[in-house]
């Protein structure tokens, strides 16, 4: 059985290790590889400052919500053990700010200490007038993608350097399973109108004297157009670009200009901070993620595809929940070939 | 007669003229020296500027030794003896003053930062709410799915502080202080009375240093020892409300703690200890597991039944030297310095006033 995933972002390295992980022992000739033309740290997924946080509103996608809960609880869980440094694993608190009261998101629960703040923190942002303050985690994919490519290739998961044009270049060559995590370019493979970029810049800064994640909103510009500062554990990131259809992969100085001053205004202390890299990335954009089971007929023989990509801005917030999907639907089309038996409970 | 008014008539009988900016010879200037061991109140020589505008200053600060090497932990105020609602003025005073740093661009310079996190108690505390709780920002009880992160911990308190990292701070005052033309000299004092010929008032901050310099047998030492550690992705204090056990994020490097030895006067760093507060800080945060390169530091926290914030005349052949101490704040000194410096200020302000008395009395 040859499973082959095309992607080796978050989605495609963590729903590669999900599956393998969960079906290797079940099936004893499950050979599995991962063919991506970008690699970490050149991936979507490596731009990203790595704040686990869903957008504001799942506009009733619950299923959303609950695989963005399903891969905070698992992070929290990993999150005492020797590996999260290696992870790039960690804990931050920080600040959502808003110009106006809104509804508590559909995250409130799932985050640490979810409150809403007080006057006198308010103080801190002027121009705004209302936000929240929770305590929620970082997985910096610097560091995880790294991770999950290590784990893989223990468990003889091998890797190619490779841009496939087709769907049918993997069954030629006799891939049984092919899993798309291909992200903002999978039009390129099958044509996809409601995917599309969602483009940003963002500042790499030197500010280690900041400690919080502060994320203000502008409900008319739509999200991720208004200013945010995210801490890492090594440098500190600067955004506050969404540019739907945008393409371009290019730095904008007009954008710099718009997320330095931005930021600076927020918080000034980071007139201080030294720049050390600038970044621009697709986000990929859809409606809702697309995680589905396709079956492909060409000629005489038929053969499947899991799709697994469109999670814009929130790639790394939903990722496990996603691969634990992806992974139960490859577990149906196993039972369907009779290869294995029903799927082990998660333990 | 207000001090400035004084100020003035001295300047001016001594034939350079009226008004505040009369150039007065230097062996008559108003010449005060700030005595400090580790990082005491040197604001307040600014506040003192303002009140005495009318006054050609020149300050001068001795310190035995430099900053680099001077430790201040940060911790909550436990200063016994002074009554809690002015611990709650100094701290508040404190807070306000540091706030204002942490949010304007001097911020990284002067290494003051707001940092989050949890205060957690094995056993629920008799006391729940501390008084400094509407200072710090946020307080509230810590949820229970915050309280799982911490198994052995029955009840937590959650909120936003400020964190001070105390070499750029001591080091952006000691740049304030020299801008206003205050002079510094590296000089061991081993008596005040030493000061009376260069000196009109001294302010005496010398911390565990005033057990030797003025024999104050109330004071004594509790030995701390921390580790100074690169773990960058720490974004949270956690501290046990034993206080003996903590992990505060600071710019560079984080600080686990630590010890609270009564009466040892031992500033070698004991590897043993080492070992115990690296796994007492573990057993809080694992991921610290991981942490580089540590650096271990010893302090004494110079500690009193109460802060002595107080004036006292010294004389000798009737000759006089007023002092102001500001000594004794154990593990507060942080919590506190900003309130006791000005309290500080306000006791040299008195002695200034007494001085031209005294001084105006002796011309009659």
């Amino acid at each position: 059985m040859r499973v082959a995933i095309i992607g080796a972002g978050v989605i495609g390295l963590s729903t590669a290790l999900c599956i393998h992980e969960q079906y290797h022992s079940l099936v004893p000739s499950l050979e599995m590889e991962v063919y991506a033309d970008r690699y970490t740290p050149h991936t979507t997924s490596d731009g990203a400052a790595g704040l686990w946080q869903p957008y504001l509103s799942d506009h009733g996608n619950l299923q959303e919500t609950l695989w963005s809960k399903e891969t905070f609880d698992h992070l929290l869980r990993h999150l005492g053990s020797p590996a999260a440094k290696e992870m790039g694993l960690f804990l931050i608190s920080g600040y959502n700010l808003f110009t106006q009261p809104v509804p508590d998101p559909s995250w409130k629960n799932i985050v640490l200490g979810f409150r809403n703040l007080t006057a006198k923190e308010l103080e801190l942002f002027p121009g705004y007038s209302y936000g929240w303050f929770n305590t929620a985690l970082m997985l910096e994919c610097r560091s995880y993608l790294p991770w999950l490519t290590n784990r893989l290739t223990q468990r003889g998961v091998k890797f190619f350097h490779k841009k496939v044009e087709s769907f049918q270049e993997m069954f030629a060559q006799g891939v049984d399973v092919v899993i798309n995590c291909t992200g903002v370019r999978a039009g390129e493979l099958q044509p996809d109108p409601e995917l599309q970029p969602g483009r940003g810049q963002v500042i790499k800064v030197l500010a280690p004297w900041v400690k919080h994640f502060i994320i203000t909103h502008d409900i008319k510009s739509g999200i991720y157009n208004s200013p945010y500062v995210i801490p890492g554990s090594e440098f500190t990131v600067l955004g506050g670009i969404y540019q739907h259809g945008n393409w371009n992969e290019e730095n904008s100085t007009q954008d710099h200009k718009t997320i330095w001053e931005n930021c600076c205004r927020l918080l000034p202390t980071l007139q201080k901070a030294k720049i050390v890299e600038e970044w621009s990335g697709l986000r990929p954009a859809r409606p809702f993620v697309r995680l589905e089971r396709e079956t492909l007929r060409h000629g005489h023989f038929q053969a499947e595809v899991i799709h697994n990509y469109g999670h814009g801005g929130f790639g790394i917030t939903i990722h496990w929940g996603c691969a634990m999907a992806a992974a139960r639907l490859f577990g149906s089309i196993l039972q369907e070939k009779k290869v294995a038996g029903p799927p082990q409970p998660r333990l | 007669m207000s001090p400035g008014r004084a100020a003035r008539r001295l300047g001016s009988g001594l034939g350079a003229g009226s008004g505040g900016s009369a150039r007065v010879p230097p062996g008559n200037a108003r010449r005060r020296a700030t005595l400090r061991r580790g990082w005491g109140p040197p604001p307040h020589q600014g506040q003192l500027k303002k009140l005495n505008r009318g006054c050609p200053w020149t300050a001068g600060r001795l310190t035995e030794r430099t900053e680099p090497h001077t430790i201040s932990t940060a911790a909550s105020a436990e200063l016994e003896g002074t009554p809690i609602h002015v611990q709650k003025q100094w701290f508040k005073e404190t807070f306000t003053y540091l706030f204002a740093i942490s949010q304007s661009a001097e911020a990284s310079e002067a290494g003051i930062h707001l940092v989050s996190g949890w205060q957690v108690f094995k056993n629920t505390p008799k006391e729940e709410l501390p008084f400094w709780s509407d200072v710090v920002l946020g307080f509230r009880p810590m949820s229970k799915a915050e309280l799982q992160k911490f198994p052995q911990h029955q009840f937590g308190q959650a909120f936003t502080t400020l964190k001070c990292d105390c070499p750029p701070y001591l080091l952006w005052l000691e740049k304030r202080l020299k801008a206003t033309g205050v002079q510094m000299y590296t000089r061991k004092v081993a008596d005040l009375w030493e000061l009376h010929s260069e000196y009109n008032v001294v302010v005496n901050c010398a911390g565990i240093g005033a057990h030797q310099l003025v024999g104050d047998k109330e004071l004594f030492p509790v030995r701390g020892q921390v580790l100074k550690v690169h773990a960058p992705w720490v974004k949270n204090f956690i501290r046990n409300g034993d206080g003996l056990t903590y992990i505060y994020p600071g710019i560079h490097r984080v600080t686990l703690g630590g010890t609270r030895e009564v009466e040892s006067w031992s500033l070698s760093p004991d590897p043993g200890t080492t070992k115990d507060i690296f796994d007492r800080c573990c057993s809080l945060e694992p991921s610290l597991r991981r942490a580089q390169d540590i650096k271990v530091k010893v302090g004494l926290r110079p500690s009193r039944w109460c802060v002595r914030l107080e004036r006292e005349v010294l004389s000798q052949g009737g000759v006089k030297l007023p002092v102001v101490h500001n000594y004794g704040h154990g593990a507060g000194g942080f919590s506190v310095h900003r309130g006791t410096a000005k309290e500080a200020a306000c006791l040299v302000g008195e002695c200034i006033a007494a001085l031209q008395v005294s001084s105006s009395k002796a011309k009659l």
